[in-house]
């Protein structure tokens, strides 16, 4: 056994024989989610962050919504919007010193969309749009629309980055996992990826926008949230990403002076419930809106958010998108008399005097709300819905499955109503969210598998302003289009939304400085602007004499700015004063003599209790 | 009589193996809801990048075609792509997540034992003594508390109040070791609260057990004689813990088939690298190869853990002999 516990030891992953010296390291705490870091063909999103770190697209989407130019030093889109030009920064190198050109460009974008292996690359359906790709000279790549497509500039600038013909050309990009030694554009090298523990990165000398000042990121992996928030609280990492903060852990981290929560403002997750539009009462719109009118979605947010969060708009498409959004969309407060006018006109009475409706041929309103189990905000939401529909007499009850199942039976349309939720940001073009979700192309009968639109919507005049917002490049003509989409969507409601619940980030304050929090505190732009704190700093803030206080984290006062705005929970800002202001000792990087003293001290205690107890026989 | 023995164990061995090769194939695809989709809904996938999943995952073809393909996968040792983590092979994933497995379960499946049966002989040496109430009693209250509590308390204290071990992982994230001993003093230390944890509430089960055992073999004439002849507590004890540990060791044999399987619940809430926390995501995913795969060692090595410790109990009791019935 001891035998075998040596060999498993030494199996453990090679060490290394580099001694570091002082160096500065960014610990970053993420989901341990890796799939790949192959950017063609990996799915999950904390991966996903580490090959943002290693590969550069070229245009980089701002919070905002706004197209920075990265990669490429300026790009040009010609009047009839079929003609896209990137122009490479000068100075650009792969990590492995090659020059980056245009034919690298030009190579990536081919092989997703004009080679044998774009059947399992071309994921966004880009081949339907894109003509072709050619490097003009060694820094001027040109894509040429069949069509106008209006999230051309988003796939192509934005979503898939140029990858290094070099080493691509030699491969099979569909099964090639790039985990070894990944050649990347980015701001960072690869390093190290330990499975199940971290990945660590180096900064990249040469990279074109100046080598970020922490030499090193860490990105540590969880399995756990719960084990992650005690890292961040303890200091063992500087800031989460791709996760975040549950509404009820905010007054718990606000009590270290030396963290900050931020709310994303490009992020957000709606929750929604949809309804079997091919199944009868479901398939009446009034019978649908009766059941928007019975719903709080004020309370939901307050109950079950804690207020970190805000009622969802009707018409799908969320305040967060800025001016795609339409102001005059917004949504039915519960109004349970209306709800019960609506129902009595449909014939939708309680005939038997049960307190449950009967539809006009006597069959009871007896429905499930389908949601996925093991999600707490999930059941505790489905639940205050049913509470609701109780009230206007249709018998509602929770039928809370697996994911597969859940997935599985609302794809198939073997369901009354699913709550359900998927995540919105603006870095992402909105036809991602409306056409697959409402077009009635993608809602097949019930019985066959449908994705997206498995609400089995169909209403041809949507369908004919989703195609046509596909192909408007003036944004202000598709602005109004996507207006009326809205209009459409919250007039019907195939799918009723809730509420968008915030996206909360934290981040310790007191090693590095510089976190840009409007676009996201791990973000690209906000890692490379961050820098070391100098150690100064850090014995100011020990000389703070000790108030004592009774921490007040305030929730309401935070919450009520919602809705484009950053709302940043300062220490100042929500607290009264400060509960203990100290240096925070440098954390154990080993085993310290501490450690092994008391390790050894119990030891000798526990081996000590035993004997005593052996030897005293009788 | 060994041979017959032997003989009639490995076919039955052998039936039960090709009943859970077929099992292990019909199971995972009997649970609703496929692969990809899955994927799409937790991913906001296009409908074109599902269509793609599943064609390449061969998910679109009939079901017998799929079951060859297992059988051919199983038995050439291919265990093909993972599903969720694609294109990762099922090889490379348990590959590097069973040493930690192996190096977690081992060590607690000692300690757990280990303090379990000396406790159980303690309480049983001195059956109804104080020693014998507060080992008994310790231990139920122990084997009482939820595990994951038990294990998020642990971390609270030592890993976030008192700072003295690591909260999670198995090495340092980030830390270059400069050799092999300070890697190997950096692991045990990560080690040290997961297998607190686990060895707290699973060490009572044995010590009950090994306490009762005991507490009959001391009951038995031969000790009786033993002790009116006059020999040596010592060696009084020595006889009666050789009989009476006969059911801990089985309980350790049927543990160490699941070696293999790892600790979902340690593995999450410790954020430590093992399979029992890919089975799980498996499960939840439906990423059959690496169901079938993780099944298929689970069965190899639980089939082969029964069957040593059918063998092992004829050496540690000799009195055991496998005779042809009738």
């Amino acid at each position: 056994m001891v035998v075998a516990l040596t060999i498993s030891l030494s199996l453990l992953g090679p060490y290394t024989n580099t001694t570091v010296a002082q160096e500065v390291v960014l610990k970053l705490g993420m989901p341990d989610q890796i799939d790949n870091f192959n950017p063609l063909i990996g799915l999950f999103a904390a991966a996903g962050y580490i090959r943002g770190m290693l590969y550069d697209t070229l245009l980089y989407i701002s919070a905002n919504g706004t197209y920075i130019p990265w990669l490429a030093e300026s790009y040009s889109v010609d009047s009839e919007k079929l003609l896209l030009r990137f122009r490479i920064r000068p100075g650009a190198y792969w990590h492995d010193g090659r020059p980056i050109t245009a034919s690298d460009v030009e190579f990536t974008f081919n092989l997703v969309v004009a080679s044998n292996y774009s059947d399992k690359l071309d994921k966004w359906g880009l081949r339907k749009y894109i003509e072709y790709v050619k490097a003009i000279d060694d820094r001027t790549v040109e894509f040429k629309l069949k069509e106008p497509y209006a999230p051309a500039l988003f796939y192509i600038g934005a979503l898939i980055p140029p990858l290094p013909k070099h080493i691509w050309s030699e491969v099979d990009p569909t099964t090639f996992k790039n985990m070894d030694n990944p050649v990347g554009s980015g701001p960072f090298k690869f390093l190290k990826y330990t499975p199940g523990v971290s990945i660590e990165l180096v900064a990249n000398e040469n990279y074109y926008r100046g080598r970020p000042k922490n030499d090193r990121l860490v990105v540590v992996l969880y399995k756990s949230t719960d084990a992650l928030m005690l890292d961040l609280q303890a200091g063992n990492i500087d800031a989460i990403t791709a996760t975040t903060v549950a509404p009820e852990l905010v007054p718990v981290l606000l009590r270290d002076p030396n963290i900050r929560i931020v709310e994303l403002t490009y992020t957000a997750s709606l929750r929604f419930i949809g309804f079997n539009n091919d199944r009868y009462p479901f398939s009446i719109r009034e019978f649908r809106e009766a059941i928007a009118y019975a719903i709080d979605k004020e309370a939901i947010v307050r109950i079950v958010m804690l207020g970190y969060g805000y009622p969802a708009a009707d018409g799908w498409v969320q305040p967060l998108f800025g001016t795609w959004y339409n102001p005059s969309v917004g949504y039915r407060r519960q109004n349970l008399t209306k709800a019960a006018e609506i129902l009595d006109k449909l014939g939708f009475v309680d005939r038997d005097g049960d307190g449950i409706r009967e539809t006009p041929n006597g069959t009871v309103l007896r429905f499930k709300i389908l949601t996925i189990s093991g999600l707490a905000e999930f059941e505790r939401s489905a639940e205050l819905v049913a509470g609701w529909l109780k009230r206007i007499g249709i018998d509602a009850s929770i039928e809370a499955q697996a994911l597969g199942t859940v997935d599985q039976r609302e794809g198939v349309g073997d369901f009354d109503i699913g709550f359900m939720g998927i995540g919105m940001s603006i870095t992402t073009d909105l036809d991602y969210y409306l056409y697959e979700r409402f077009h009635s192309s993608q809602a097949y009968p019930l019985g066959t598998y449908a994705g997206r639109n498995w609400f089995r919507y169909r209403n041809p005049e949507l369908d004919i302003l989703l195609e046509l917002q596909r192909s408007t490049l003036d944004p202000e003509r598709r602005r109004e289009i996507i207006w009326k989409i809205q209009e459409i969507v919250a007039r019907d409601i195939p799918a009723l939304t809730i509420y968008m619940k915030t996206a909360l980030v934290a981040y310790r304050t007191e090693r590095f400085t510089g976190w840009v929090e409007s676009e996201g505190p791990t973000s690209k732009i906000s890692i490379l602007n961050l820098s070391p704190r100098k150690p100064e700093v850090v014995t100011i803030i020990t000389q703070v004499p000790v108030v004592t206080t009774v921490p007040v984290t305030q929730v309401r006062e935070v919450t009520q700015v919602v809705g484009g705005t950053t709302v940043i929970m300062t220490q100042t800002e929500v607290r009264v004063g400060t509960l203990t202001v100290s240096e925070t000792p440098p954390q154990p990087r080993g085993i310290s003599t501490e450690t092994l003293t008391l390790l050894a001290v119990l030891l000798v205690v526990f081996i000590g209790a035993i004997a005593f107890l052996a030897t005293k026989r009788r | 009589m060994l041979r017959y023995f032997l003989l009639s164990r490995l076919l039955r061995v052998f039936i039960v193996f090709f009943i859970i090769v077929l099992l292990n194939f019909l199971l995972p695809r009997a649970m609703p809801g496929d692969p990809a989709s899955i994927l799409a809904n937790e991913y906001n996938l296009p409908a074109d990048t599902v269509r793609i999943l599943r064609s390449m995952w061969k998910l679109d073809r009939p079901l017998y075609e799929q079951f060859f393909a297992y059988l051919e996968s199983l038995f050439t040792g291919q265990w093909g792509y993972s599903y969720k983590y694609y294109p990762r092979t099922v090889y490379e994933l348990v590959m590097e997540r069973l040493p930690w497995t192996l190096l977690l379960q081992g060590i607690t499946s000692l300690t757990v034992s280990g303090l379990g049966i000396i406790m159980g002989i303690l309480a049983g040496w001195r059956r109804g003594s104080k020693v014998d109430v507060s080992i008994t009693v310790s231990a139920i209250v122990v084997y009482a508390i939820p595990y994951y509590w038990l294990a998020l308390m642990l971390q609270y204290v030592f890993g976030y109040i008192l700072k003295v071990f690591p909260v999670a992982h198995a090495v340092t994230p980030g830390l270059p070791h400069a050799n092999f001993f300070e890697y190997a003093l950096d692991t045990l230390w990560h080690l040290a609260l997961p297998v607190t944890a686990v060895t707290l509430t699973a060490y009572a089960s044995y010590t009950l057990v090994t306490r009762n055992s005991m507490v009959d073999v001391l009951e038995e004439d031969f000790i009786f004689v033993a002790k009116a002849k006059g020999l040596p507590e010592r060696v009084v004890m020595k006889h009666a813990i050789r009989n009476a540990l006969l059911p801990p060791l089985t309980m350790l044999a049927i543990r160490l088939g699941h070696i293999v399987g790892g600790a979902v619940i340690t593995e999450t809430v410790f954020s430590y690298p093992g399979v029992g926390y890919l089975i799980y995501e498996s499960i939840i995913y439906k990423d059959y190869p690496v169901l079938n795969a993780a099944f298929f060692m689970l069965a190899i090595t639980v089939i082969a853990a029964n069957f040593a410790a059918d063998l092992l109990y004829a050496v540690v009791d000799p009195r055991i002999r496998y005779v042809k019935r009738g």
